[in-house]
């Protein structure tokens, strides 16, 4: 068959321009690490990768999620401890001061004491989380206020919303502090922490409560009260430990899912270092010799012997 | 004697042609669309003398070049044309999904839209914060100027197509023309001569051309004078004998592209089974229904994110301002600020203190009502009051989850209320801390897809163009092969050539030689006298 001198320059530019183009693939490949350089290359791992890079996306936002709500609920959980503790000396102090030896200047000190408790207590409930929104609050406003005569009241408006971990899971990390120190059943109604200690400092302070049996009566009661109020918090405490527990099993299922997430990219859209370098070398060793072998074949002529 | 003299001078004439011919070859072994030309050398037989005088004169010839014979072969020159005719519609199809391809891959919509999303789960974690609230809006504007890049990309890659066709359509034209001229001339000339075979290399160049741009059928007649159809032999006529047919190109509004033959006569549509046209009018569709469902799909988004924004109540306790501006296809970032963003239900439920009972109320709009109300519940029944006039405004039977309307307001009970608990469901105020219209937010990014369409979108062009690419490499092989076959034959190989430079000029040598033979005999016998 004769070939076409044209055709013969024409075919090897294609082949070669062919060769080298494969070879810039691979280097690009190489380069990057990835063998999928635009959907195209791969469609349906192409689909893939971007699903999983959604997921991760997702993944990533709801760690960011998970962490904050895990350091509100450590912030809830030591307020929580806190006035546990206050509590407790609340307990020892009615305690003590349902004997009937006492004098009023021992009652007066102990009164002032739970006034300090009081206090405590009204700045526990009170505090802040890392976003600066009360622990203890609503949806709006604050959590507490102390009137001028120095009564407490739960004045948030609204449920504290939960932070989302997941597609469709959330966590409450806001505590509603009227369910926390409030809503303790008193006869009929109900009464919260702060009216029990300070209704007890009141009893005991000076003139507080001249009747001894009546003035016996508060302090029994109040005892009752602030066993009643400790229980409510542990529970609340016990609550807030098992949401961190549940967030903390949350946040490695969510790492987990993320390096899983990783490799399998990893393999969709990862290159075969190796494979890819051996490729690249043979492509190279042919586009070498095709190179070589076509200025060998051109230097010939027929019109080189004319003479 | 005179018979060998003009033996040798016939040798002279024929051989002097026969290497200019080759030499015409080599001249031309570089030029596109010309195919090799060989001497036709013909023995002078004896017999009959070519002029009155010389009847039945007997007659010792010579040799004669009675013209050029094109080495053609009509078989191969339509294999190669059929050949380019499909790899020209499949390539002309994959420069534009290549385009789009880039343009889509480049703006990331679905990306830019999984970045919103999440942002607006980063407020609804910190509903108050405003650094969430900044990252919210900046991935706004990440989403809308990934669908105006889209866009623009789009529409860009669509004007490009159309100047494409545009200029495609003038080619084929001038092709047509140029290819009636070549018709015009092959009537005229004779066949054998060098002009004959320069016309033939003229038409099958326009052949080839007018294949590249669109499916034709050609024939011809003894002349050479070609006669073209699209697609089939049963297809509309381009260009018959001297006259060329004009094909005019249109685009509707939404960007599809349609042929028209012969528009100022008898007007027809047209649409070529292949070539570069057909891989455009293709195209042309392709990106006309991208551009559609880009636009349905802004909208979609645009409208969704805007009524979440209008159903929830921003921190200044404002239903929220629409996010997102701009017309139909359009997304703009309206300039909003951080504190405009509705992250808060507009109903807020405070529990009574001292209800005893776990339950929780969910409440949202159902008709217009009080700026504030109070629910009591006795047994399975709810009981709205005016908090301001302790008046009772209805009652209602509930379910626990299942939504109640009572006062103008849906309400959702959970939990288990216990006789006598109170609930106060206000409209949500300034500096709320609620995230729950964010939740809404999940719901539309769940309910819309939009990540999903837009990364099916991407999907489904890297598929076609993967296909396309598959399909090209196949047609380039058949193409490539059917052009080394006809190259066997019309091309021109320079050491071919340098041997038929040799085999002429010995023979040219030798035919002066017998001229002096000749001369030297005619000498002699002078001398003898």
């Amino acid at each position: 068959m004769q070939i076409g001198t044209a055709f013969l320059f024409d075919r090897a530019t294609r082949q070669m321009t062919g060769l080298s183009s494969s070879a810039a693939r691979l280097q690009a490949e190489i380069a990057t690490g990835k063998r999928i350089q635009t959907p195209s290359d791969d469609p349906v791992s192409a689909g893939r990768v971007a699903r999983l890079e959604r997921l991760d996306a997702d993944d990533s936002r709801y760690l960011d999620n998970l962490k904050l709500a895990t350091s509100i609920l450590g912030q809830s959980d030591r307020a929580l401890e806190s006035v546990e503790t206050q509590l407790q000396r609340a307990s020892e102090l009615a305690i003590a001061a349902a004997n009937e030896t006492l004098n009023d200047s021992n009652r007066a000190a102990i009164a002032a004491e739970l006034r300090a408790i009081v206090d405590d207590l009204f700045r526990l409930a009170n505090s802040t989380d890392l976003r600066g929104a009360p622990l203890f609050g609503g949806s709006a406003g604050a959590a507490f206020t102390r009137a001028a005569d120095g009564t407490i009241q739960f004045v948030g408006t609204g449920e504290a919303s939960p932070i989302p971990i997941g597609e469709s899971a959330t966590v409450l990390v806001n505590d509603n502090g009227q369910r926390v120190f409030g809503n303790i059943p008193a006869g009929a109604g109900t009464t919260d922490v702060f009216a029990i200690v300070s209704g007890l400092a009141a009893a005991l302070e000076p003139g507080g409560s001249p009747d001894p049996a009546t003035r016996q009566a508060t302090v029994q009661a109040s005892i009752a009260g602030i066993a009643a109020a400790s229980s409510q918090i542990v529970t609340a405490r016990a609550s807030v430990g098992a949401r961190s527990a549940r967030l903390e099993i949350e946040s490695e299922r969510l790492t987990r899912a993320r390096s899983e997430n990783e490799i399998e990219r990893g393999s969709l859209e990862g290159v075969n270092i190796e494979a890819a370098i051996t490729e690249l070398q043979k492509t190279m060793v042919t586009l070498q010799a095709a190179q070589a072998s076509f200025a060998r074949l051109t230097q010939l002529s027929v019109f080189d012997y004319i003479r | 004697m005179s018979d060998l003299l003009s033996i040798g001078a016939s040798g002279v004439r024929a051989y002097q042609t026969a290497l200019s011919i080759t030499g015409q070859n080599i001249a031309n072994a570089g030029t596109a669309g010309y195919v090799r030309r060989d001497v036709r050398l013909e023995e002078l037989a004896p017999g009959a003398g070519r002029y009155v005088l010389q009847l039945n004169r007997n007659i010792n010839g010579g040799v004669l070049a009675n013209g050029v014979d094109r080495a053609a072969d009509a078989f191969r020159d339509a294999a190669v044309r059929a050949g380019t005719a499909e790899l020209g519609r499949t390539s002309a199809g994959i420069v534009w999904l290549d385009r789009i391809e880039r343009t889509l891959d480049g703006a990331d919509i679905g990306a830019a839209m999984t970045r919103f999303f999440n942002a607006g789960e980063g407020i609804a974690a910190d509903p108050t914060g405003n650094a969430p609230r900044a990252s919210f809006i900046d991935a706004a504007d990440g989403v809308a100027t990934a669908f105006r890049t889209a866009a623009e990309g789009l529409s860009a890659t669509a004007a490009d197509l159309e100047a494409t066709a545009r200029l495609a359509v003038t080619e084929l034209n001038g092709l047509a023309a140029a290819l009636a001229a070549a018709n015009a001339g092959l009537s005229r000339v004779k066949l054998g001569t060098n002009e004959h075979a320069q016309l033939l290399d003229e038409r099958d160049r326009a052949l080839d051309g007018l294949s590249n741009l669109a499916a034709i059928h050609v024939t011809t007649d003894d002349a050479g004078i070609a006669t073209v159809r699209f697609d089939d032999q049963a297809g509309p006529v381009l260009v018959e004998g001297p006259r060329a047919r004009t094909v005019a190109v249109d685009f509707n509004s939404s960007g599809m592209l349609a042929l028209t033959l012969d528009p100022a006569g008898t007007p027809q549509a047209l649409a070529p089974r292949g070539g570069g046209l057909a891989g455009l009018a293709d195209s042309s569709l392709r990106l006309a229904d991208l551009r559609a469902n880009l636009a349905a799909m802004t909208d979609a988004f645009r409208d969704g994110v805007n009524a979440v924004q209008a159903g929830g109540i921003d921190l200044d306790g404002q239903p929220g301002a629409p996010l997102f501006g701009g017309g139909p296809g359009e997304l703009v970032l309206n300039p909003i600020g951080l504190r405009q963003i509705a992250a808060a239900r507009p109903w807020s439920v405070s529990a009574a203190p001292g209800n005893t009972g776990g339950a929780t109320l969910a409440a949202s709009s159902a008709g217009s009502p009080l700026g504030a109300t109070r629910i009591t519940v006795t047994g399975g029944t709810l009981t709205a009051i005016d908090p301001v006039t302790n008046s009772v405004i209805g009652t209602a039977g509930f379910t626990p989850g299942v939504p109640t309307t009572l006062a103008g307001l849906a309400i959702t009970v959970s939990g288990m209320p216990q006789n006598g608990d109170s609930f106060t469901i206000a409209a949500t105020g300034s500096g709320s801390r609620d995230n729950g219209n964010l939740a809404n937010l999940q719901a539309l990014r769940r309910s819309g897809g939009f990540e999903s369409a837009a990364n099916e979108m991407v999907s489904v062009n890297a598929s076609a163009l993967r296909a396309r690419r598959d399909v090209a490499e196949a047609q380039t092989a058949i193409v490539d092969g059917a052009r080394a076959a006809r190259d066997a034959i019309s091309g021109v190989n320079l050491d071919s050539e340098a041997i038929e430079l040799m085999r002429f000029q010995q023979a040219y040598q030798a035919s002066s030689r017998i001229i002096q033979v000749s001369r030297e005999i005619f000498q002699s016998l002078i001398e003898a006298v």
